[in-house]
Formats: structure tokens, sequence, C-alpha cells
């Protein structure tokens, strides 16, 4: 999946335009970036990737580009 | 392990009593604002939930489910040999409040009473303990009751107070001779993922501590649902890899009420289809330990359904602890819902 198609996934998650999103952009931020966005995110992961994040994880993230690094 | 097919049990009717009144969901937009209101409905599928007023308690509402029961169902109250209780909204901290309920009832001293803490997979672990008395020991018609009224709390965010809806159940299990499957799992390295932690002993209340404070509930919701998505399915290969067949063989698969984002995913990973999976929290919230008897309840008078149910049920939560159940019941021992604003007047307040 390449880096676009990561970011619009991002998007339509957190109901933002598409295009809004850099892999610079600050998570906190982002208004929609709460405790839903969390469980919404490990939904999307598990289902596109195949793969279970944790929330600890989770918490570590600052940047979009942290969360684009574990969707592969 | 607590695996293990009992053969010899019958399920003789499941009750639900729900409070009278109704909560919509939309009801918050002031304090949480239309755009928040409508992510939250989106996410979770809750669109209203029903509450208990005045002093009304989950002991009220299962009391009435058992009451209304053994009423249809025509059972001598002296048949019954033991009251299990289910909840995480106990009446008082000591007596359980079994024993409150065996007094209502007007069960017999031979009918022995006791209490289970336990939240959303309390179904399926009141289910498996059930029939492992009926199995054996001298027991032949076992109440179960498993009923929930998540605590209101001022520090407890309006998403988790809304999220949870109040319901109280009733199972009669008899000696019979239809089957039941079982699948239970426990991880205590996640006890702090859902918890309460004040009000005990290792934190008591005392007089210079915030009551609500120390008794707001936390969630830490990333983890639990990290945690559903990944045990439950493997739970329901195990059983399958355990006892052979497969969703297919299932009229119904009844899963906890916990959020419809959790039910999709599990619906995706164990391959259950949408009209096989039946959805109550739409109406009534998440139920906790309810949410499964509540779903059969809501089920069989939403839907024509077969003479005889044979399902399949999950319950998954706090602990952490999750199980798998399968079990048959035949839907004329499936009473209508029960809307009740009944309390125990005469109950002692100290």
């Amino acid at each position: 999946m390449d880096l676009q198609t990561k970011l619009n996934l991002l998007e339509d998650m957190l109901d933002l335009d598409q295009g809004s999103l850099e892999v610079t952009t600050e998570l906190e931020t982002l208004a929609d970036w709460d405790s839903v966005a969390a469980i919404s995110l490990i939904a999307l992961v598990d289902e596109h990737f195949d793969k279970i994040i944790t929330g600890a994880m989770i918490k570590e993230f600052k940047t979009v580009q942290d969360i684009i690094e574990i969707m592969e | 392990m607590a695996n293990a097919v009992f053969n010899n049990i019958y399920i003789g009717g499941i009750a639900c009593a729900v409070p009278e009144k109704v909560e919509k969901i939309t009801d918050y937009i002031d304090e949480l604002g239309e755009d928040e209101i409508n992510k939250f409905i989106d996410t979770t599928g809750v669109r209203e939930r029903r509450v208990v007023t005045g002093n009304q308690t989950t002991s009220d509402m299962c009391f009435v489910a058992a009451e209304q029961l053994m009423k249809e169902k025509q059972i001598d109250k002296d048949s019954i040999d033991a009251i299990i209780f289910l909840t995480q909204s106990a009446d008082y901290i000591q007596p359980a409040t079994s024993h409150v309920i065996h007094k209502r009832l007007g069960l017999s001293k031979n009918c022995i009473a006791f209490d289970i803490n336990l939240g959303c997979s309390g179904y399926v672990y009141g289910m498996y303990l059930a029939s492992t008395m009926l199995q054996g020991g001298s027991f032949r018609k076992i109440l179960f009751l498993a009923g929930e009224m998540a605590v209101e709390n001022p520090e407890t965010s309006i998403k988790d107070v809304i999220l949870f809806g109040h319901a109280g159940t009733a199972t009669l299990i008899e000696r019979g001779n239809t089957e039941m499957k079982c699948l239970l799992k426990a991880n205590g390295e996640g006890y702090s993922s859902l918890i309460i932690p004040g009000g005990g002993m290792r934190k008591p209340i005392t007089s210079s501590t915030n009551f609500y404070k120390d008794t707001a509930y936390h969630m830490d919701g990333a983890e639990v649902f990290g945690f559903t998505i990944t045990e439950i399915p493997r739970a329901f290969k195990e059983f399958f890899d355990l006892y052979g067949g497969n969703i297919d063989n299932y009229d119904y698969c009844v899963f906890h009420q916990a959020n419809l984002l959790i039910l999709k995913q599990l619906a995706r990973k164990i391959k259950v289809p949408l009209e096989k999976m039946p959805i109550s929290l739409d109406r009534y919230a998440n139920t906790s330990s309810a949410s499964i008897p509540l779903g059969i309840v809501d089920l069989c008078e939403r839907e024509q359904v077969p003479e005889t149910l044979n399902l399949i049920t999950s319950g998954f939560g706090v602990g952490l602890s999750w199980g798998v159940v399968s079990f048959e019941v035949e839907s004329k021992n499936v009473l209508p819902m029960i809307y009740t604003s009944d309390y125990y007047k005469e109950a002692f307040r100290g």
C-alpha cells in the first residue's frame, strides 16, 4: 500500500478532508485524535495489515509518520 | 482448564427486565455537542439506553425477571436448589445480594445462595458454573441471575456513562438432555484495564478521601479493544478445534454487546454473517453480563426464530476474562421483555 493510500485511510478514519494530513502532522494538533480514534486505529490496522497494535504503542505516537511506520 | 461439554442440562427459561425509563443519546447534545454525539453513535452503535429511576437497583430488575419466569413457567419455588446472582452492582457490601433475592422470592432453606463478581464475561461464566453444579451435585434446578447498573459518578466521563445501560436477567438451568459446550479463559495481567480502584480494602474510603474520584470507573479502551479482537477470535478457533463444527452449525451467534466497532471486527474475523449476529445495543446500550440473555429475549421478540434455537454465545471483559459457550433453548422458554420501575420498598437501609 502506498503512502497516499495510507494517509487517505487515516483521513477517513478521523473524518478529515482528503489531503489534509501530512506525515509531519503532529497528532496532538488534531481535534479528533482521542480515545475513539485510538480504537478505530487498532481496528484499521488489524483489518488492513493483520496486526494488533496496543494502547501503549499508540500513546507513544507523536506524528502521522509514527502511525504510517506500523502500517506495513 | 475450563473446557467442558455437559450433556445433561436444559434451559428452562430466560427472562429479562429493563427499566421503564428510556434515555436517548441525543439528549446529551448540550454537554457533548452534535458532532461528538454523532461520532459516538456511529462508533458505539448506541442510540438509546434504559436507566433505573429512584431506588431501583440491579437486584430489583433481576428479582422481577426471576419472579415472572417462575410464574410463567409454573416453577415451584421449593424446587429451586441454588440461586446465583452475578453483578458488579450489588445492593450491599455484605451480605451477598443473592440472599436478599432468596428472601424476596421465598426460596427454601435447602436452596443455597451466593454472588459472583464479574462483568461482561459473566453470563458465560455463570452458565458454565451452573452446569458443573447440575452435573456434579444434587442440584436439579438453578436460578442464575445476571444484571448490571453501571455506577454513575460525576468523575466519570459522560461517554463512559452513556455507553452503558441497565438490565437484570434470570435464566433457569435444570437437568435435562440438551448439550452445553464451554470454553472459558482469564488473564489477570489485565486486571487494571477495567477497574474501580477505590472503596475496597486496597484503597479504602475515609473521611479525607474524595469518594467520587476514588470510585470512578477507569477503562483503558484501547487495551480492552485490542484484547477483545485478539482473544475472542482465538477462543472461537480453539472452541471449534476442541469440539468440532463451525459457525454454520448455529442459528445465531450472540456476542456480549460491547460496542458496534468491536462487534463488526469480531464478525469479520470470526466470519459470522451479519444476519446471524443479533444487535440489541442500539436500544439497550452495553448492559454488561445481562447483554447476552437480553439479546436472546430481544431476538425472540423481533424475529421469526426456530422452535429450538441453537446458540453460540461469547462474553468478554473485566478481569480480563472471556469465554465461548454454546447451548440450545426452546423459544417458548424465552419470555417477552419486561419493563419495570419496581424496587424493594422494605429493603434494609440501616
